[in-house]
Order: structure tokens, then C-alpha cells, then sequence
């Protein structure tokens, strides 16, 4: 048998190791999805834009702010939220719907991670495009702030690729979960300053946004696009549950790394 | 050295949906044979019993036994899928596992895409593929057809095609439930060859089968299996050389 060592490497070691693999799969699942469409995936650019656009509009009026100051802060954060749903949500089905090629090949997990993970990588550039023309349009010049995006992307994508690996394997379990994380995303959104601003809450109630990872989150990719050094507290933030996230896997990997297959 | 070796390797199923536990249990105990144990996890099933042996370089291993006999779960527990709930299972050696030809291979694609798809899975990167894709495209007999997208197969043709995937590239240990038999009289004769050829290439075959004459026909050894214990393990004195 299998040291849990041996696993632990295995699984890390995979990220190099099957590159060609979960890149292929996660490349293919877009290309499978945008089959026989003409833009293909800039679909998804147009739908996430045309609601931006729709929303930030109302919204800044129903909030009274400035379309200059609404519509970026709206679209940076609800792309990045779209990154984490979408992740969230797919990672707990993503053992059950690779079932064939579990029960048949023997591989790491993160394979199946990172093709999903690549997948919602290769959407979320696309939505970023949004990002970038508005950028352009605000005519703001090349800021440094914008380079503090990239170690934030990276420590995001290393933070969902552990709640992924998480998820995935609870939800192949205990299959009600998958329906409790959907709606607790619905709900989170709300909660979340997304299409709200932090300055609109009273002091007292400034918990909500304090206790809430998400804000943490698209804070460290958000100030920086619109131009503001975030605070040291939201990193701090991001790394604690990186480590939590890490423990919490490391944890399930050596107990039930094993089991994910029988419970398919 | 490719080689497998077991040592009181034991494999427990859970089973989940107990809601309906007795009429679950009745029906599992009817449909598989395997023995079903109650433990502290809730039910169980035992596929595969304590059971020992090793297989050496160039050996032709016939897995037979009736329907739930432990033949499939043995073969994945070969494959490294399923790890041993007690015991150990030992292999050295490339596995590649014939258990579902057309796994990956999706149908809004076309065939040239799929070949791509099928053999990533198989753990073959691209510029491998490459090499071997004109090959691939020639046995399966699909000529222009490889450009479409492989909705417009028949099935018989999406079969032809991951065939000639499947036994394009040797491995050291060669998986199989029941042995694969592949298109009209004139092709089927033509897939028999390659995949003699391709298992000769291999180090060691496991064939899991409900045909003793196919068994007696390749196999140099038969392992007789019933509810997850080996019954019988014997040479085949049958084999024509």
C-alpha cells in the first residue's frame, strides 16, 4: 500500500507532471461547450459584459454614484466572484461527472482539479477582457497597482484548487452538499460587496463584510485594478486560508484519498 | 521486471443508500454473490476476499467465475483504482486497462480530436501521438470520416476507431474484460491479428472472461474466481502452442 507520503507528492507533483493531460481535458471541456459557435467562448465575454453593463447601470443609479466610479468597481468584483462560483460550484461535481475515467485510470486527483480549475481559468480570461477595455477606457495610464493583481490570482487560484479538492471529495460522499454549497453561494453573493459598497454600511455592521472571506478575496484583485494598494489585512487574510485550506486537505487526502473511488 | 503480486488483498464495497437497507441488501445479495458484511460504516460488500498470488513476466492470466464473482474488481484493483481495503497489491510495469475502449472520447468531436482525447488519457502525450496518428487513422479504416465530427459514426465505425487507439501503443501489463471483438467479418479478422500482436508485445495479460474457449485459446493460466475467494488456479494444458 501506498504511503500517505507518496500520495501527498503524487498529488502535488501532478500539477507538472500530467500538465499535458489536465490542460488538454480542461482545454477540450470549452471547446466541447462552444462547439459549432461561431465566437465560440467569447460568449461568455458578451453575456458577462451585457450584464455588466445592465446592472452597473441601474445599480448606480438606484445608489446614486457615479457610473465612472460604479461600473469598474461593479465589473472587477463580479468577475472575480464569477471565477470563485463557478469553481466552487463545479468542484463538487467534478469526481462524479469524471466517474468513467476514475473507475478505469488510475490518477492523482488533481488532475481532475486542475481540469476543472483550467477550464474556469480560460472563462475568467475571457471575462477579463471586460476588465481590460474598461481599464482602457478610464484612460488612467499603466498604474503599478495593477502588477499586485498577479501574486493575488496566484494565491486565489492555490486557495480554490484546496477548497476544490476539498469540496469535491465531501460532495462524492455526502452528495447533499452539493445543493447546501449552491445555495449558500446564492446567499454569500448578497452579503458580499459585489454590486454594494462597503462605505454604504454602518460601522456597526461592518462584521458582515469583516467575517467574510469573499470580500477578502476580490479585494486583493479589486483595489489594485482600481488603482488602490490594499490593505495588508486582506492578504493576511488570503494566506490564513490558504494554510487553513491546505491543513484541512492534507487531512482528507491521507484519510480518504483512497476512498474517493468506491464511493463513485 | 513487470510483475503482480497480491497478499491477502481484501476489498470491502460500501453501500450507500440505506434508505431502504434490508430490500437494498436483498437485492445486492441476489445480484452479485459477493458476501455483504455489516460493519460499523454501515453495509458493505466483500468483492474480494483474502486472496494471494503473483504474476510473473510473460503470463496469460484468465480471470473466470459467474457474474459478481470479484473478476471486474480484481481487474481495477490491478489497475491501482481500487486501493486494498486490507492486504497488498504490488505491480511494476505501464498498465493500461482495456475496460471501456471509447473512455474520454466524446462525440460532438471529431475523430483526428478524439484520437488526441483517447490517448491523453492513456497517458501518451501529443508529440507521441503524432508520431502514431496516420497509423491510427489507416487501421481504423475511417479515411475522411477522421475530419467529422463522430456523431455521423456508426457505431460500429466509433468502435473501429478507439480499437485502433487502444492498440496502437504496447504496455507492460494489459487489462481486459472479455476480449475485444471488433467490427464486420472482414475487420474483425484484421482487429484479432493486431490485437494478438499487441498483447504479445506485452509483458502480462489479465482477461477477464465469460468464454472458456477464448480463455483456452490465449491463456496460459487460469484463475477460477467465486464470491471474492479463488476457487481454483491452474496451467492451461489446453493452449495449442
Amino acid at each position: 500500500m501506498k504511503l500517505y507520503k507518496s500520495i501527498i507528492t503524487d498529488e502535488i507533483t501532478a500539477i507538472t507532471k500530467y500538465f499535458h493531460m489536465w490542460s488538454l481535458l480542461g482545454w477540450y471541456d470549452i471547446k466541447q461547450r462552444y462547439r459549432r459557435s461561431m465566437i465560440g467562448p467569447f460568449w461568455i465575454t458578451i453575456s458577462t459584459g451585457i450584464m455588466i453593463g445592465s446592472i452597473g447601470l441601474i445599480f448606480s443609479k438606484i445608489f446614486k454614484s457615479s457610473i465612472a466610479e460604479f461600473l469598474p468597481y461593479f465589473a472587477t468584483g463580479q468577475i472575480i466572484w464569477l471565477l470563485l462560483s463557478a469553481q466552487l460550484t463545479d468542484a463538487c461535481t467534478m469526481f462524479i461527472q469524471s466517474q468513467s475515467i476514475i473507475k478505469q485510470v488510475s490518477l492523482p486527483l488533481s488532475v481532475h482539479v486542475l481540469r476543472k480549475l483550467w477550464y474556469n481559468i480560460i472563462l475568467f480570461l475571457h471575462n477579463f477582457l471586460i476588465i481590460i477595455i474598461l481599464l482602457i477606457a478610464a484612460r488612467k495610464g499603466f498604474l503599478w497597482e495593477y502588477l499586485l493583481v498577479i501574486p493575488a490570482v496566484v494565491l486565489i487560484l492555490t486557495l480554490l484548487f484546496l477548497l476544490s479538492m476539498i469540496l469535491g471529495i465531501i460532495c462524492t460522499r455526502f452528495r447533499d452538499i452539493t445543493q447546501i454549497v449552491a445555495v449558500f453561494l446564492q446567499l454569500i453573493y448578497f452579503f458580499t460587496p459585489i454590486f454594494w459598497m462597503k462605505k454604504s454600511l454602518a460601522t456597526k455592521q461592518s462584521w458582515i463584510t469583516d467575517l467574510n472571506p469573499f470580500y477578502h478575496i476580490i479585494e486583493l484583485v479589486r483595489s489594485p485594478l482600481l488603482g488602490k494598494n490594499p490593505d495588508v489585512y486582506h492578504w493576511l487574510n488570503l494566506l490564513m486560508y490558504v494554510i487553513l485550506a491546505a491543513v484541512i486537505t492534507f487531512f482528507l487526502m491521507k484519510r480518504f484519498r483512497n476512498r474517493v473511488a468506491y464511493w463513485l | 521486471m513487470t510483475s503482480i503480486k497480491t497478499e491477502n488483498l481484501t476489498i470491502f464495497y460500501p453501500i450507500f443508500d440505506s434508505s431502504s437497507r434490508s430490500l437494498k441488501k436483498a437485492v445486492v445479495r441476489a445480484a452479485t454473490g459477493g458476501k455483504i458484511a455489516n460493519d460499523a460504516h454501515g453495509i458493505s460488500v466483500c468483492a474480494i476476499d483474502n486472496i494471494s498470488f503473483s504474476i510473473g513476466e510473460g503470463e496469460r492470466v484468465g480471470l473466470v467465475g459467474h457474474n459478481g464473482a470479484g473478476k471486474s474488481t480484481l481487474l481495477r484493483a490491478i489497475a491501482g483504482v481500487y486501493a486494498p481495503t486490507k492486504g497488498s497489491m504490488e505491480v511494476n510495469g505501464s498498465i493500461v486497462s482495456l475496460l471501456d475502449l471509447s473512455l474520454g472520447m466524446d462525440n460532438e468531436f471529431t475523430g483526428y480530436e478524439n484520437i488526441f482525447m483517447r490517448c491523453v488519457l492513456m497517458g501518451i502525450g501529443k508529440d507521441e501521438v503524432k508520431k502514431h496518428v496516420d497509423d491510427i487513422i489507416e487501421f481504423s479504416e475511417l479515411g475522411e470520416y477522421i475530419r467529422m465530427p463522430m456523431r455521423t459514426y456508426s457505431t460500429g465505425m466509433s468502435l473501429r476507431l478507439a480499437f485502433s487507439i487502444c492498440t496502437t501503443f504496447p504496455f507492460d501489463i494489459v487489462l481486459m474484460d472479455e476480449w475485444l471483438s471488433v467490427g464486420d467479418a472482414d475487420f474483425s479478422k484484421k482487429a484479432e491479428n493486431r490485437l494478438l500482436e499487441f498483447i504479445n508485445k506485452s509483458s502480462i495479460l489479465v482477461l477477464a472472461s465469460h468464454k472458456p474457449e477464448q480463455i483456452e485459446k490465449i491463456c496460459t493460466r487460469v484463475i477460477k474466481m467465486d464470491h471474492g475467494h479463488i476457487i481454483e488456479d491452474k496451467k492451461n494444458d489446453n493452449l495449442e502452442k
